[in-house]
């Protein structure tokens, strides 16, 4: 006799049957990485967070880190859409303008791309944040990375130079810099073959603001003309060079 | 006496039965531990990430334990029949709801003491004035949806709509100052000028619950003190409003 109890276990086990067979052809499957979605706008941006900036700039931050890297795939940092990483690093840089986070991992992880062309963005963005609130909260640095960028990655050397003068034009407000960010403009003028800018602006700094350097950074500044701008011959007859 | 230490102690009662203590500290134990994975996994600010992180769960964490465990122990009273043995004591309903709230809004300042311990113990924030005023905004912000949680469950008659009410409530408080923002800046929206009407008149009935507990300033400090002492004062000002409008609906209410 048929009992409404082996009809349940019957039917029982006629779901289970039919979850095994949809566990055969789904187990495989993996969450699809659908590139970089597209930011939120700024306005919009903390409501992840409830009203609170601050958590939706931690939330995102973590987020973008691991961009791309979904369900046990990696996706290289070339096959990122770096046209949506920029808006996504301005929006986050609305969210906290003080947070180093951000500009870290733009110089350190994003830059790594093997694709240069990529590197317009970040480029752009490092510059930005490099050249804001500089005073205060020693961003200058973030400019720094974005003409190593420009000059060892990109090799735009006009780029990197025009950086290079802002980034030393920073010490007329007043910012403390050192000596290699000051003479930045020189490095990569003579990267350029203008050996004689080089040597000018270098000369210049040794005459008007040495007695505002550590010693070390003057060391430093003497043995880069001595040994980088001079050739063997001009070091020995120039004044500031040490004699054999 | 306008307070009925009994009501309360029965209210607290509830709480301890209900276990609600031992799962809201689980539940911060679990959401700390998860914000020290996360920030671990950051290449850099840890101690910010975890400090953020902590204290921005532990709010949505309490808001969401102490809206279910008043909306669903209000309506419980009222299903029970429970209210109207309650009522039938020497308690006037003013009373009774001014009690409730009373019992409730310890178990929100208990939630929040809580939490308040946690980003403390967790050493990634300063012991300074931004640190007390995160404090006394959290506790407001706590008292704010207790309050409005029992307001609700005494108008809505099913506990889970009420639970979605003042969900619906809070996060609409919490994006009050977004929702203004874009309403008045984004001309390219469709009836920009209508948006804009409705949401500046919804504003005038809504706490700016956005402008309190900033987890900013436990890592950069409060800015202006003086706004945050107004925006929390406005906060406080907002739970006599939202307990007057529970006692109306108690009041006018027949059995």
């Amino acid at each position: 006799m048929v009992t409404p109890f082996r009809i349940i276990s019957l039917f029982l086990i006629g779901l289970f049957m039919l979850q095994l067979s949809f566990w055969v052809i789904t187990r495989d499957y993996r969450p699809l990485w659908l590139d970089v979605p597209p930011p939120p706008s700024e306005e919009a941006s903390a409501g992840i967070g409830l009203g609170d900036p601050q958590f939706a700039y931690r939330s995102y931050g973590i987020t973008l880190q691991n961009m791309g890297d979904v369900g046990g795939e990696t996706t290289p940092l070339r096959e990122l859409n770096y046209d949506l990483l920029t808006k996504w690093f301005s929006v986050l840089d609305y969210l906290d303008p003080k947070s180093n986070y951000i500009p870290m991992l733009v110089a350190y992880y994003f830059s790594a791309t093997d694709n240069p062309d990529q590197l317009d963005g970040p480029i752009a963005y490092l510059r930005r944040v490099g050249l804001r609130e500089a005073a205060h909260y020693k961003k200058w640095r973030w400019l720094v990375s974005a003409i190593y960028l420009a000059r060892h990655k990109q090799k735009d050397l006009d780029l990197a130079l025009s950086m290079a003068h802002e980034l030393s034009a920073l010490q007329n407000q007043n910012i403390l810099l050192p000596s290699w960010a000051k003479n930045m403009p020189a490095f990569i003028m003579l990267e350029q073959g203008d050996k004689e800018s080089a040597y000018d602006l270098t000369m210049a700094m040794l005459r008007d603001g040495v007695e505002d350097m550590h010693p070390n950074e003057v060391n430093f500044m003497v043995e880069y003309l001595c040994t980088r701008i001079l050739d063997e011959a001009e070091a020995k007859i120039h004044t500031l060079c040490p004699k054999p | 006496m306008i307070l009925s230490l009994p009501l309360v102690g029965y209210t607290l009662k509830a709480a301890r039965r209900d276990r609600l203590i031992w799962i809201v500290a689980v539940t911060f134990v679990l959401s700390i531990c998860m914000s020290f994975f996360l920030s671990s996994a950051v290449i850099s600010e840890k101690d910010i990430f975890a400090s953020v992180f902590i204290a921005g769960s532990l709010r949505i964490f309490a808001v969401v334990g102490l809206v279910l465990f008043t909306c669903f122990y209000i309506r419980r009273l009222f299903d029970n029949r429970e209210i109207e043995y309650l009522l039938s004591r020497p308690i006037s309903r003013t009373s009774f709801v001014l009690s409730i709230a009373f019992a409730l809004s310890c178990v929100a300042l208990c939630f929040a003491a809580f939490a308040i311990i946690a980003v403390i113990a967790s050493g990634s924030a300063a012991i300074d004035i931004s640190l007390y005023i995160w404090a006394g905004s959290l506790a407001v912000e706590l008292l704010i949806i207790t309050n409005a949680a029992l307001f609700f469950s005494m108008v809505i008659t099913s506990a889970s709509g009420s639970a979605l009410c003042t969900i619906g409530f809070y996060v609409f408080a919490r994006m009050m100052g977004q929702l203004l923002g874009i309403a008045q800046t984004d001309a390219t929206l469709p009836a920009a000028d209508l948006l804009s009407f409705v949401f500046n008149g919804i504003s005038m009935f809504m706490p700016r619950l956005d402008l309190l507990t900033q987890t900013s300033w436990l890592v950069y400090g409060v800015k202006d003190v003086a706004q945050s002492l107004l925006s929390i004062a406005h906060g406080v000002a907002c739970i006599p409003v939202l307990l007057c409008a529970a006692i109306f609906d108690l009041i006018r209410r027949e059995f």
